[in-house]
């Protein structure tokens, strides 16, 4: 079971708060992509990812990141079915740019979460934070 | 200390990627009525849900199947089995993606099984006599005094 709910907050742009309240995981993590494809559609440019309340995360949640983080950077998806192959798309991408992910952002992950992310290496690409202020601030 | 062992099993028909979040409380529920404790098992039911969505969707690919988990306690060790009657794969062939890669140099796919082997202590596969493939996932835990 996965709630997910938007609240839009002004920082220095606007940004998209995304909060997760349940378990993320290969029956549901769709839905997260087409929630991100709809808000981009909408005109959010920046989204922040609160994980304080998903309790739970497994591979197919971190294919839904992934590809969060490819709409948000106006890129076109690769069929949702073909989730690793939109992961070596980004990464691709990512390998050419420098630094983290700028558009998409995480927030308050749960130590199991935080070490999925860790294990899979996403960490190193997206930036973490603990305090929605700060978090909201580094959008601009 | 005398150990005993516990063993619970449960089987699921037409199996699909909804009742992952049963198969992750009964491992879970399981796992905590035999002495475990919740937060040190939370890393290998994440296991056990990589390795039954291998199944549900590369294994019986939308097909019905069905998933016979076994979950084993014995005081040191907590072993979990899934068996199911999907095509021979042993998931513990393929490789896991090279984590000293940069992102961009890593291949496709591999990441459900390279978390599952992370949070286990061991997987293990075999074809049964029956034609089925049976996993074994490992977790050594700490021996818990009763009382």
């Amino acid at each position: 079971m996965l709630n997910i709910t938007e609240t839009k907050v002004e920082g220095t742009v606007p940004v998209t708060v995304l909060r997760l309240d349940g378990e993320l995981d290969a029956s549901n993590y769709e839905a997260l992509i087409v929630q991100t494809q709809a808000l981009y559609a909408d005109g959010t440019r920046n989204l922040l990812l609160d994980l304080d309340k998903l309790s739970f995360v497994s591979s197919s949640g971190l294919v839904a990141l992934h590809n969060m983080a490819l709409i948000m950077r106006g890129e076109t998806l690769a069929d949702a079915q073909e989730g690793w192959r939109a992961f070596h798309a980004i990464s691709q991408d990512l390998g050419k740019a420098s630094g983290p992910e700028v558009h998409f952002k995480l927030l308050k992950p749960q130590p199991l979460v935080k070490k999925v992310l860790d294990t899979a290496g996403f960490t190193t690409i997206m930036t973490v934070f603990e305090d929605e202020e700060t978090a909201v601030a580094s959008f601009n | 200390m005398a150990v005993m062992a516990n063993q619970a099993e449960r089987v699921f028909h037409d199996v699909v990627l909804g009742d992952l979040s049963i198969i992750r409380a009964f491992v879970r529920e399981t796992a905590v009525s035999f002495g475990c404790v919740s937060s040190e098992i939370d890393e290998f039911v994440v296991a056990v849900d990589e390795a039954a969505a291998n199944i549900i969707r590369h294994g019986y690919k939308g097909q019905p199947g069905i998933i016979k988990i076994t979950v084993l306690y014995t005081g040191d060790t907590f072993k979990v089995m899934l068996c199911d009657q999907s095509a021979q794969f042993d998931p513990t062939t393929v490789a896991s993606p090279d984590m000293t890669l940069p992102l961009a140099e890593r291949p496709f796919g591999g990441m459900g099984v390279h978390i599952m082997r992370e949070f286990c202590d061991d997987v293990s596969y075999r074809r049964t006599a029956n034609g089925e493939n049976e996993l074994t996932l490992l977790k050594r835990v700490k021996i818990r005094n009763e009382g």
